[in-house]
């Protein structure tokens, strides 16, 4: 422990001690308890001898092939203008754009069945569309923040020496771009192949991903052995899909250019209109599914009518237990429950890391592991196993928030890690030679500086909470459904004033992720411009 | 001959070039003085096209250049900061003109060749830009430039930053190949030792703007 700063050394070990119980009980156990079960030769004939399976294979891999290119297409010419170019709106529209990518996938689902035609629900088409709303922010992110560093004289001087606007796109921006769109590439294939809550809502029996077809087998198949086998198949893609991409990503990093920011007004009148209607043409696509949410929340019958809102908010005495309303109410609880957990734990985890030796780094690698699984290879592996004794909660409320704490930690650390790390050390130390015990200098030094940050992460992990649905599809009961999983569940079933009742929990669940994640955004310092 | 009529360009309020008007004979090299934040960079930016005057027009050889893009107008320009294509090697960033020219491989390669031995940098073809030190660096900005053959050569404060030796050396190189090649050229710089040294003709850019029509 020579590493650690002098007030904490004999309390690091400690705090690594509960995050480091919770992953092995709740993440590595069901892991193995998977794994145990998919990887028999048994269960891999039977699951390439159905032939219902290759055409899921098959979906799954060109759908997120199409989003992927269809995500780049779209946000291109959008991360053009917010990396190049300073207009009115510049922020809102960069905010609009955050937005979409922070909704639970199950509300973009519900916006785009209310958005689009019924003709093109159940469609690949449909699927893709969402997509493609939702991963616009990370080409514009990861895109954007290379191509602002790049100088805009670069191109100045391509267009000195004779080239056409056409030619320098070819020579000069994409290819110093291409880091960027591989990596920005990579996580939007990743999302659209992992894909679950957007499939499950715009899907249909011929439109089903692995993730969908895990849920199928194990929760209305009751063919637990397929169920496990795939997401076998899923995680052994995941695996290789993360290792090819890390290897390639420390290549791509080392020629990266200087550090240059610089937006400027659109001055002709081309660029003026272009970069006007870009912004327009992206804040309309990105509204637009949310305005059809509303709207269809309010139409019942074919009129407009609250009946829909009312059936929610004010059902009938003694039917509140079952109800929609009840559905809120446990999503609440469950998110604030997630929140506290991850943001303790995410604290301990980022302390112990900070603070404790290079051996400790091999927790955060620990840490980041339920990232790289899927939430429904979570939710599967828990529900097998702590469906019996040993540890039986199949009937315990707790298991679906101990999902989502899982699912919330790793972001949550990554949030925190670099603020602890960034306090000063000697502020530490002058405040032990001064007299203060180990805990008063972390409570009179560490904790102040760290407390904006923290609140900012448990704000996070409750909009984390509130839309996650691949893991709370297997453990929530009827009982205690969530948010997205009664609006699955709502939107799934006929009737005019039920879909109305779905479409009314979606509006609410936007409201209560854009209300956290502007939490989150008024709790961070300041921060880059993309 | 590069003509530049009464140029005035405007950035919100503030007037960066006012009225400006300047000819360059075809193969004399002129220097144009002035502090920082006079309006040097944005002057040659302008004759570039890379910047739209409020007023004004830009002629070079009879014809005007107002409705000429960028890449069309055969003027090289070297930037302050070089601007070298980090992702091409020195041999690819001299190339690209001629690329965009559409000149065969083999004649290609032979130009760029001869190109840097004027420069000075002969077997630096394959170097990657970000090796090369300041020096190299300017002299291969100016090869970039040079290859083709534009009819007007804009230096932009070439050789600041540059220590006092190789600025010296720099200067007389440059001023040497220019005038074996007979370039047309505009060069803005703060230093009225420079200038003189490398210039058939100095001016003041405060002499340039004339407010009558």
């Amino acid at each position: 422990m020579s590493n650690s700063p002098a007030p904490y050394r004999s309390a690091v070990p400690w705090l690594a001690v509960a995050p480091a119980l919770l992953l092995l009980v709740f993440f590595s156990w069901p892991l193995a308890g998977i794994v145990a079960r998919g990887a028999r030769g048994a269960a891999f004939v039977a699951l390439f001898a159905n032939p219902a399976i290759a055409p899921v294979l098959w979906f799954t891999t060109w759908q997120a092939l199409a989003s992927t290119l269809l995500t780049l297409l779209a946000a291109l010419p959008v991360t053009h203008i917010l990396a190049r170019y300073q207009f009115a709106g510049r922020r809102v529209l960069l905010a609009l754009v955050s937005t979409a990518f922070v909704l639970p996938t199950v509300v973009v689902g519900a916006a785009f069945l209310a958005l689009l035609p019924p003709a093109w629900h159940r469609t690949a088409w449909a699927i893709i569309a969402a997509h493609v709303y939702f991963n616009c922010a990370v080409v514009v992110r990861v895109v954007g923040s290379r191509w602002e560093q790049l100088h805009p004289h670069l191109v100045d001087a391509a267009r000195t020496l004779g080239a056409s606007p056409l030619h320098i796109l070819r020579t000069i921006t994409l290819p110093l771009l291409r880091p960027a769109l591989s990596a920005a590439s990579a996580v939007v294939f990743l999302f659209s192949f992992t894909s679950y809550g957007v499939v499950r809502l715009l899907g249909g029996p011929a439109r089903s991903t692995i993730e969908t077809e895990i849920y199928l087998r194990a929760v209305h198949l009751d063919d637990l052995s397929g169920a496990t086998a795939l997401s076998l198949l899923q995680l052994a893609v995941l695996a290789l899909l993360m290792w090819w991409w890390l290897q390639s990503a420390a290549a791509r990093h080392s020629s990266s250019g200087a550090v240059f920011t610089q937006v400027r007004r659109p001055r002709t009148a081309a660029r003026f209109a272009a970069v006007y209607g870009i912004g327009a043409l992206t804040a309309a696509a990105v509204l637009a599914p949310l305005l059809a949410l509303l709207l269809r929340s309010l139409r019942v019958g074919g009129t407009l009518s609250s009946s829909g809102w009312r059936a929610v908010f004010a059902p009938g005495v003694g039917s509140v237990v079952h109800s929609p309303l009840a559905a809120v109410l446990t999503s609440l609880q469950f998110a604030l429950v997630t929140s506290i957990c991850a943001t303790l734990l995410g604290l301990a985890t980022a302390c112990a890391i900070a603070y404790g030796s290079r051996r400790l780094a091999l927790l955060d690698a620990l840490v980041m592991l339920p990232l790289a699984a899927s939430a429904v290879t979570l939710g599967l592996g828990m529900l097998i196993t702590f469906s019996a004794a040993p540890l039986n909660l199949r009937a315990a409320w707790i298991i679906t928030p101990l999902a989502h704490t899982l699912i919330a930690l790793p972001l949550v650390v990554r949030m925190l890690l670099p603020v602890v790390r960034a306090v000063p050390q000697g502020a530490r130390e002058a405040a032990a030679v001064l007299g203060a015990a180990p805990w008063r200098v972390w409570l009179s030094i560490d904790l102040p500086l760290v407390a904006r940050a923290a609140m900012a992460a448990a704000a996070f992990a409750f909009a984390v909470s509130l839309g996650e649905f691949g893991a709370s599809s297997f453990l929530t009961r009827r009982t205690t459904a969530t948010l997205p999983v009664e609006i699955a569940r709502l939107l799934a079933r006929p009737g005019d004033l039920v879909q109305a009742q779905g479409f009314v929990l979606a509006t609410v669940l936007v409201l209560f992720t854009v209300t956290a994640i502007a939490a989150v955004d008024g709790l961070r310092p300041e921060r880059l411009t993309i | 001959m590069l003509q530049v009529r009464s140029i005035t360009l405007q950035f919100g309020a503030r007037v960066v070039l006012d009225c400006v008007s300047l000819q360059v004979q075809a193969g004399e090299i002129v220097a144009v003085l002035g502090e920082s934040g006079s309006g040097k960079t944005t002057l040659l930016r302008v004759i570039a096209g890379l910047e739209t005057p409020s007023a004004g027009t830009v002629w070079l050889a009879g014809a005007n250049l107002s409705a000429t893009p960028v890449h069309q107008r055969s003027i090289g320009m070297v930037f302050q900061d070089n601007q070298l294509f980090p992702h091409l090697t020195v041999a690819e960033n001299v190339a690209y003109a001629l690329r965009v020219q559409g000149v065969a491989a083999a004649q290609r390669q032979q130009r760029v060749r001869a190109m840097l031995e004027l420069v000075g940098l002969p077997d630096f073809e394959e170097r990657a830009v970000g090796q090369l030190s300041g020096g190299e660096a300017k002299r291969v900005a100016v090869a970039r430039a040079l290859v083709a053959a534009p009819q007007v050569l804009l230096l932009d404060e070439p050789l600041s930053g540059l220590d006092s030796a190789l600025h010296a050396r720099l200067l007389a190189d440059f001023s040497a190949l220019l005038r074996a090649r007979g370039t047309t050229t505009l060069h803005v710089t703060h230093n009225r030792a420079e200038a003189e040294a490398i210039a058939d003709r100095v001016v003041e850019i405060s002499s340039l703007s004339n407010n009558q029509p």
